[in-house]
């Protein structure tokens, strides 16, 4: 049996100061938490349902939480796991779609784009052979996210954020070297 | 003593502020080795930024209007589905021996409560969901996900059921055998728990973190314990 729980809905969804303060933390948030699960995910069409569903998710709260920008990731990437664990899309964190190349600049010739490319899926399989927590460390510092964002949204210490982010690193180098015998 | 890596990592972020941050920035600059390692991690912070941007995707169009649309949408079909099911409900429960009207009957009826058998929801309340259980029992309650923030209030009370509720966030109810569990897709701000005083044993978990360990009630009759989640620690308030 299940039922699920609604948040308290204070009147502060019509009210025009959270209606401000949504509008303005969408202009700033959205881009940056897009940009980590682009990342993490390979998938743009995932990383935007799921930066989404997030800003969705809160605007139905009703209200803003203390450290919104923390919250925001929290449920990103809850929601990540989630699709993870149940399959639904197939996580491209591997694949080499089309769908995940940028459009290149018509002044780029082929031979760099191919490059390019070859680079963005050893890349991904350097990522690929680090821990999940460390993956997803390493790409929420390299969005911008603050050791305090982190720190909420993967449950450790803020004290801790800076030994486990160079673990990550030096983690994240080692496989990359390891698989391609080359330096980052 | 020179300071670690991930400590020389924080200070490059400017994240050091726990630490005594003039007295590391000093003594990075007055040590040539620790000066050196500081500038060995700031090429590797920019070598992996170059590395991890060949994995940017272009930003969908979206703006905030959009969202406060697909919210809205979202919004309206449980009201109306939950509109339909109360009209399907009030029909069922005015007809005489319908299902429901005899489930009802055996639920008012005080030899009908069964330990670990859920016997009422409150759709009223929505967060609110109750499990009756009997003396001397024990009971786990577990939130499966990590809370990295939020409140427990913990209420002992002369009642038979365990009543849990979850305030903000997406919180989703299972039953299992002497176990609740909250599922916290999103983590809500607050927990509101109430126990029966006669339970012999309780828990609370959060994630795999145990943060209110088994006690007899009798040692503390009429106590509400408020548990603050920060981060991966959590502090304890007991009233009496």
């Amino acid at each position: 049996m299940a039922i699920e729980s609604r948040p308290d809905r204070p009147s502060t969804v019509s009210d025009g100061g959270f209606e401000a303060a949504f509008s303005s933390l969408f202009n700033e948030r959205f881009r940056r938490l897009f940009g980590y699960l682009a990342r993490i995910t390979g998938d743009g069409d995932l990383a935007s349902d799921l930066a989404q569903g997030a800003f969705v998710q809160l605007y139905q709260r009703g209200s803003l939480p203390n450290d919104p920008g923390a919250w925001l990731l929290t449920v990103a990437n809850n929601r990540l796991r989630d699709h993870q664990r149940t399959g639904r899309r197939r996580l491209t964190l591997l694949s080499h779609r089309r769908t995940d190349v940028p459009v290149p600049s018509p002044w780029q010739d082929a031979e760099a784009q191919v490059q390019r490319q070859e680079r963005r899926a050893q890349v991904r399989l350097a990522l690929e052979d680090v821990s999940p927590r460390d993956r997803e460390l390493l790409l929420m510092h390299h969005a911008g996210y603050s050791y305090r964002e982190i720190a909420t949204a993967l449950g450790v210490a803020n004290g801790s954020v800076g030994t486990l982010l160079r673990r990550a690193g030096v983690a994240f180098r080692g496989a990359f070297e390891r698989r391609f015998d080359a330096s980052v | 003593m020179h300071p670690s890596d991930g400590t020389l990592l924080a200070l490059l972020h400017g994240e050091a502020s726990d630490l005594p941050h003039g007295a590391l920035s000093k003594h990075v600059s007055e040590c040539p080795p620790c000066f050196q390692r500081l500038i060995d991690l700031k090429k590797d912070e920019a070598e992996q930024a170059v590395v991890l941007s060949l994995l940017d995707l272009p930003v969908p169009p979206v703006d905030a209007a959009s969202i406060r649309k697909r919210a809205r949408r979202r919004r309206r079909v449980p009201t109306l589905a939950a509109a339909a099911a109360a009209a399907v409900v009030t029909v069922a429960a005015a007809m005489p021996n319908s299902p429901l009207r005899v489930w009802l009957r055996h639920r008012d009826s005080p030899a009908a409560s069964t330990p670990g058998v859920v016997t009422s929801v409150h759709p009223e309340q929505a967060a609110t969901f109750t499990i009756e259980v009997s003396p001397g029992d024990e009971f786990t309650v577990q939130i499966l996900r990590s809370q990295p923030f939020g409140t427990i209030r913990i209420t002992h009370a002369d009642q038979s059921f365990v009543s849990a509720r979850a305030i903000g966030g997406v919180v989703s109810y299972r039953l299992q055998p002497a176990r609740l569990l909250l599922d916290n897709r999103a983590p809500a701000d607050r927990y509101d728990i109430t126990l029966p005083r006669t339970l012999r044993g309780v828990r609370i978990e959060v994630g795999r973190r145990e943060v209110y360990p088994g006690k007899s009630p009798a040692a503390a009759p009429a106590d509400t314990v408020t548990i603050t989640l920060t981060g991966n620690s959590t502090h304890q308030g007991m009233q009496q």
